[in-house]
């Protein structure tokens, strides 16, 4: 009986011990979700900063109401511009009214513009901040798009996310050293290459050993693809960027996405080599349709 | 003293299936893996777990031995591979086939299918078959991923990518039931290992432990080191009485009285459980003998 | 006699034991100063989907 009792305790403890393993490997995996969620959360913090900021600006306005209300009522407010700077705006029709001031209310009012100066400098900050950040948060929700991209391509050259727009579609193909059946469909995609090369496309390679420069990664990826005769252009990306991002949470090689000219991502992505004719058929489709949209938006 | 230790063989024989639960729970510990159709990346992977274990199942842990071996042997950089026949070597001259009837998750899972209850038939008759996982461990791990080569110098994992069912129970499935995308790239090779595995879960409801006894190359490697293993089996010739219960109980059709570190014996204990005598137990290092020093050790 | 056979027996049991287990560990130490872990966890950390029979 002891010893059973004794098993029972093990084998709790082993379950609970899983799930506290699992719990801390869960962790690093959920940091990536909380990569696109921590993005919404300071979009949503940067509303009460925001909502701050025109309460600074009222309280000016409430602190002197009598020579702003003044100022007010002369002020043109129907054709004002709306996307004009508002301290400006503000500023020109005191200017524009100085006479009608008495030297204290000008006086007041001048200050208080440069004060009303800097709030709306923080505030245009803050609304281009969210702005972004929303957008991204959009992005990276929908996981369809790539926000940014950096590394070097085999050569040493620096590349960034206007590789994408150089090109009407991008065939982005991930791969590693020691995969061979990605190997083995490199000179296939060299081919995909050639053809697609006149229409506006690249096959660009992303070797997932080569992450953040690794000199030794890049040397052998080197090789392979001369021995394979694939010419077309290879990345080594950083992990932290966008596309790195992706990649890195990719497990299964050989995968090939469809980026189009904006870094969006179109259709699924393909899993297996291209060297299977029905791939290689399958994928090309999809390159003409994204080409064929994008010279249609053209 | 020897009572006692034959009390603790029989304890262990009869908890050999929470064992072998809690082995496959320890080998495969990343179970949220299974909801998010991705395989654990850490630097555990860096070490083999002792039994049949695919890397791509989304849980695992560690590194398949036989997977891993395949892998160093078919790159290009390599042509041999210290590390896992180091890791082999170790692990066989410990524990040998014990690995097999405890630690294996692919070993219970047979276990569990035996467990069904429909007409079992004995393997008494196809001792030949046996041979046969030698010749895959030779040809399909060895031999193919080293020499049947690309340009390049890489090799393919043959039995991992060919044979081995397990790859298929708790990798191809498991994957291709959370992620879409592994979904789509199923095709011709998934649908010839799953009818391997499906003639593996039939054999084994109706055979004991048939992948073990005829094909598993890992049970082949572990079989080599059972006549020296540091655990093995002991058979005290005095109290025995020759009623022939634990060969008749063997169901890996071994002669517990003549050989009990056959090469074929997995450790389940299942002699030990019958013998109305309690002459059989584990011994690990040779300990667990009487006082009497001239007595013998082994047989 | 027999009994010293047997003793003989086991004696080279024994060495064939020790010889094994120095030889794991060495082999294990090898392979690791070779390099072959990171093959060994490059390889089990990403699918390649042919290799287990996926495609």
């Amino acid at each position: 009986m002891n010893l059973s009792k004794k098993i029972f305790k093990i084998v709790t403890l082993s379950a609970v011990l899983a799930l506290t393993a699992c719990s801390t490997k869960t962790n690093s995996a959920v940091s990536n979700t909380t990569q696109s969620s921590s993005s919404s959360e300071t979009a949503g913090e940067t509303d009460p900063a925001l909502n701050d900021l025109y309460q600074q600006e009222n309280q000016l306005f409430a602190d002197h109401k009598e020579a702003w209300d003044k100022a007010f009522n002369m002020m043109n407010k129907g054709n004002a511009d709306p996307s004009a700077d508002y301290a400006e705006y503000l500023a020109s029709a005191v200017e524009g009214n100085k006479d009608e001031f008495t030297e204290e209310e000008y006086k007041t009012l001048t200050e208080d513009l440069e004060k009303i100066r800097e709030i709306e400098k923080k505030i245009s900050e803050l609304e281009s901040k969210q702005s972004t950040s929303s957008a991204s948060k959009d992005d990276s929700s929908s996981e369809s798009s790539f926000a940014d991209l950096s590394g070097v391509d085999f050569d040493g050259n620096k590349v960034d996310k206007s590789l994408f727009s150089k090109n009407a579609v991008t065939v982005l193909n991930f791969w590693f050293t020691g995969c061979k059946p990605c190997v083995e469909e490199l000179p296939k995609l060299n081919e995909l290459n050639e053809a697609i090369k006149a229409k506006g496309g690249e096959v660009v390679g992303i070797n997932t050993d080569t992450f953040n420069g690794s000199g030794s990664a890049i040397k052998d990826a080197k090789k392979v693809l001369e021995q394979q005769g694939a010419k077309y252009r290879n990345l080594s990306i950083d992990s932290s960027c966008d596309v790195g991002q992706y990649a890195s949470n990719i497990m299964a090689f050989p995968t090939t996405i469809l980026v189009d000219r904006n870094g969006k991502i179109i259709g699924d992505p393909l899993l297996g080599g291209v060297d299977n004719q029905e791939n290689y058929d399958a994928l090309m489709k999809q390159i003409e349709s994204v080409i064929a949209s994008d010279s249609a938006t053209k | 003293m020897d009572k006692k230790n034959t009390m603790i063989s029989k304890k262990i024989a009869q908890f050999r299936g929470w064992i072998q639960g809690l082995a496959t729970l320890l080998t495969n510990i990343h179970l949220p893996n299974f909801f998010k159709g991705k395989i654990y990346q850490g630097n555990g992977k860096k070490i083999c777990v002792p039994g049949l274990n695919c890397y791509s199942c989304p849980a695992a842990s560690g590194a398949c031995p036989i997977g891993a071996f395949q892998a160093v042997v078919g790159s290009s950089h390599f042509k041999f591979a210290y590390y896992i026949t180091g890791f082999f070597i170790l692990l066989g001259v410990t524990l040998g086939r014990f690995i097999c009837g405890f630690l294996c998750p692919f070993g219970w899972f047979q276990d569990l299918l035996h467990k069904i209850p429909t007409k079992k038939f004995s393997t008494e008759k196809l001792k030949t078959l046996r041979y046969l996982k030698y010749v895959i461990l030779v040809v399909f791990v060895i031999l193919l991923p080293m020499l049947m080569t690309n340009s390049i110098g890489m090799g393919n994992p043959f039995f991992c990518k060919y044979i081995c069912p397990q790859g298929v129970l708790e990798g191809a499935i498991p994957l291709s039931l959370g992620n879409a995308a592994i979904r789509s790239a199923l095709g011709k090779l998934f649908t010839f290992k799953s009818v391997i595995l499906v003639s593996v879960i039939v054999l084994s409801i109706l055979f004991y432990r048939p992948f073990c006894k005829w094909i598993c190359p890992l049970g082949a490697i572990y079989s080599l080191f059972n006549k020296v293993s540091l655990l093995g089996i002991q058979v005290e010739h005095d109290k025995c009485v020759g009623c022939q219960q634990c060969t008749k109980a063997c169901k890996m059709d071994v002669n517990v009285l003549k050989t009990p570190n056959h090469p074929e014996c997995i450790r389940c204990g299942a002699c030990m459980k019958v013998c109305p005598k309690n002459a059989i137990h584990y011994q690990f290092m040779g300990k667990n003998v009487s006082k009497d020093k001239n007595k013998l050790k082994e047989k | 006699m027999k009994s010293e056979r047997s003793m003989n027996i086991l004696k080279s049991k024994k060495t064939i034991q020790i010889v094994l287990l120095i030889t794991g560990v060495m082999m294990i130490t090898y392979g690791v100063f070779r390099g072959e872990v990171d093959v060994v966890l490059n390889k089990a950390v990403k699918i390649c989907l042919e290799c287990v029979g996926i495609g």
